[in-house]
């Protein structure tokens, strides 16, 4: 199943946790939980975690006065692959 | 057999399941708190006696997982595996069911027994989600009791479930997750190799499979523990099985997707219906690009017939009011300090402020957008459909919506962790439209295409759009083979407008405007005026003119006359320094008629309109270009970006003008 989902993201792409959910057939709970597993194995990284906004632009986001209409900075969370995380499968 | 008369449970769950209340309700206040031995995390222990037998109720630590990847996790497994309780009770949260079950499928690899605890039942069925505790038990071959710690209710039938599996009165067959049958191969190569050399108290199947999923502690500990030959072999087989990690924890989430799909029934709630309805169309490939052009469009047409009017309202007493003020009262005064005031900063400066009420309406609507959900969205679909269009393993999540200003999304680009896809987004971040673009597009196009502005607006970005993706395809398949750029986006539900959080961020971005116009802004449009007065007090003497009119073969290749070219020029500052350039250059301080009127009767359609693209595509403000310099650490990059989108902007001045020319 973790396969499976790093495979569609290694095609590159944005997704929702509804399109995640829905080709996984798991609930977006679940979903939520093997994307927090998979932060944790160092494959996905935390972007955006609101309420404290986008991570890597930190202070400038902060202060940016577009955070809540920014992709990155606003109300949800977003993930995205690593650079281990896009490497080619060796299993 | 003989009952036992003293037993050990263990207490195991995910963090915020409730354990603590479970705790104390089994062992009131028998309790004892310590560290764990050599250790500085926190042991509680406690004592209860049920039908004669003396029960140590262990409270193990908090943890998702049963990796060596924190101290919690360590301590949990070791004492599991040292300790050997004679019962593991795993606490499950009924609402997140789910997200716990995947502790209980690293558990169920152990060889202590488990029982589970299903708590928090009352919540669960408040929020609509419905679990059969007996198909779960059904399902997982362990027993499964259901809890509401917080009201006492479940703790009996606890400690009588715990003590008929320590007392072996209950047969325990778990259903353990599968393992894939290509690892089941190396797992038992694995376990030949390390047969003799794990600790008694280790499962020899647990211990290879956490070599396989690369357990660091495991791996220390055999790597100690085997002759060297014996360890170069199990590595070779672990390093050619580097990602095995990902199967084995990709086979405890279907273990436990099963178990969720025979004991959960979930009817949808209210709220997330209403959500995923809208967003069925508002993420949809095709329709959420129109409902995003349909948003865009009632900007547009809010801002021609609401903004408008008021922008008139502000030129007639703010523009044209306080130049006649100044000259009725500066009549004693140079000339040049009146005409400064009322052409360089009226007819500047004053022109942009004009602008106000058009940015009052563009900030509340995207203000209303973000604060319903809506923004998320947006950005989602415009990232599809770059992919639609070719940009294939490339995302431009940061750049969307940083439609505000270029730089946002410049320095929001820090979110791609591929250094080439971060320069690529770089470089076309300037031809996402900032508001200092669109507002010299709502002047502008009002004016000159009547009610067809709407869609010549539509027109402009949508040309926009299609360079930047072009533009990104171009570089990416020609400069730039990196590697694929995801993104996974929460779409939060939809939630009512807050209208004092969107007045307050209306507010913070139309003071921020104000700012600029009166600092950059000001400063730009008296340099402006100066040049345009120096040296003989004619316009069409002046430095200004000798400058522009140098310009003016390559303008005329685009309709536009030098007045124009210094405009367009002056957007280095600040993009909206063009219509303060075009307020100062055309006369609009010292008039009674606005910019606006002025400029109908000055220019032709054609030449607004390739003015128009011109200024669309035209190289970013000098706060862009630092921004770029800054995030790129590249001159060489900062500039060429520069130079494509200066020729990408003359040439579609020159082919706009002559595709106008021909209606």
């Amino acid at each position: 199943m973790l396969e499976k989902l790093l495979a569609m993201l290694r095609r590159g792409n944005v997704y929702s946790y509804a399109d995640l959910a829905r080709e996984l057939g798991v609930s977006e709970a679940l979903l939520e939980g093997m994307l927090e597993n998979l932060a944790r194995l160092g494959y996905l990284r935390l972007v955006s975690n609101p309420p404290a906004g986008c991570e890597p632009a930190g202070e400038f986001c902060r202060k940016c006065a577009m955070k809540g209409a920014c992709a990155v900075g606003g109300q949800g969370r977003v993930w995205t692959l690593t650079q281990k995380g896009s490497r080619k499968e060796t299993i | 057999m003989s009952e036992k008369k003293e037993i050990t449970v263990a207490l195991a769950g995910q963090p915020n399941v409730g354990k603590s209340s479970v705790f104390n309700l089994l062992t009131g206040l028998n309790q004892h708190v310590g560290n764990w031995p050599g250790k500085t995390v926190e042991q509680k222990t406690g004592i209860y006696t049920y039908n004669g037998t003396k029960v140590t109720l262990v409270d193990l630590p908090g943890t998702y997982s049963l990796t060596a990847n924190s101290l919690e996790e360590i301590i949990a497994r070791e004492y599991i595996l040292r300790a050997r309780p004679d019962v593991v009770v795993a606490l499950l949260s009924a609402p997140v069911l789910e997200r716990n079950l995947y502790l209980v499928a690293e558990l169920l690899h152990l060889e202590a027994p488990v029982v589970v605890g299903l708590n928090m039942m009352d919540m669960a069925e408040s929020e609509g989600i419905h679990i059969e505790p007996e198909v779960l038990q059904a399902a997982l071959g362990v027993p499964v009791v259901p809890l509401i710690a917080t009201k006492g209710q479940g703790a009996k039938e606890l400690m009588q479930t715990v003590d008929d599996v320590a007392q072996g009165r209950t047969p325990y067959e778990p259903k353990r997750p599968e393992i894939r049958r290509d690892h089941q191969e190396v797992l038992e190569q694995l376990m030949l190799l390390i047969a003799d050399h794990v600790p008694a108290e280790y499962p020899k199947q647990w211990v290879a499979l956490k070599l396989l999923e690369g357990d660091a502690e495991i791996s220390r500990m055999m790597e100690e523990r085997l002759p060297h030959e014996v360890w170069d072999r199990v590595s070779e087989i672990l390093r050619s099985h580097e990602d095995a990690v990902i199967a084995v924890a990709g086979g405890r989430y279907e273990w436990v997707a099963r178990m969720v799909r025979a004991a959960v029934v979930r009817p949808r709630a209210g709220q997330i219906t209403l959500t995923s309805r809208f967003d069925q169309v508002a993420t949809h490939p095709f329709w959420g690009l129109v409902v995003l052009a349909g948003i865009l469009g009632l900007i547009f047409w809010l801002t021609y017939n609401l903004g408008a009017p008021l922008q008139d309202l502000l030129h007639t007493y703010l523009v044209h009011g306080t130049a006649n003020f100044l000259r009725a009262n500066l009549a004693g005064a140079p000339a040049w300090l009146t005409n400064l005031l009322v052409e360089g900063v009226l007819g500047g400066v004053g022109t942009v402020v004009t602008f106000t009420p058009i940015l009052l309406i563009f900030f509340a609507v995207m203000g209303l957008m973000e604060d319903i959900g809506y923004m998320a969205r947006a950005a989602y679909v415009m990232d599809r459909f770059m992919h639609l269009m070719g940009l294939h393993g490339k995302s431009f999540l940061p750049l969307f919506l940083g439609f505000g200003c270029n730089v946002s999304s410049i320095v929001g680009s820090r979110v791609i962790e591929s250094p080439a896809a971060r320069l690529l987004t770089i470089l076309i971040s300037p031809l996402v439209p900032c508001t200092g673009r669109m507002v010299v597009l709502t002047f502008i196009a009002p004016l000159f295409f009547g009610r067809l502005a709407t869609f010549v607006s539509w027109g402009l970005i949508g040309i926009n759009l299609v360079v930047l993706a072009s533009l990104g395809i171009v570089l990416s398949k020609v400069l730039f083979r990196g590697e694929p750029v995801a993104f996974i986006m929460e779409l939060p539900l939809y939630h009512i407008p807050n209208v004092r959080t969107i007045g307050l961020a209306v507010w913070h971005r139309v003071v921020e405007f104000l700012q600029k116009a009166g600092t950059l802004i000001l400063v730009m449009s008296v340099v402006i005026w100066m040049l345009s007065a120096l040296p003989s007090g004619d316009i069409e003497t002046s430095f200004l003119a000798w400058l522009g009119r140098g310009l003016a073969p390559l303008g005329s290749l685009m309709g536009l006359d030098w007045r124009m070219i210094m405009a367009l020029l002056s957007s280095f500052t600040a993009k909206e320094n063009s219509i303060a350039t075009l307020g100062i250059l055309f006369g609009a301080g010292g008039e009674e008629a606005s910019l606006g009127r002025i400029l109908q009767q000055s220019i032709v359609p054609q030449s607004a309109f390739a003015f128009l693209v011109v200024q669309m595509l035209f190289v970013p403000c000098v706060a862009t270009v630092a921004a770029m310099h800054q995030e790129t650490r590249s001159w060489k990059w900062t500039l060429a970006g520069v130079g494509m989108l200066l020729i990408l902007s003359l040439l579609g001045g020159i082919v706009a003008y002559h595709i106008a020319l021909l209606f």
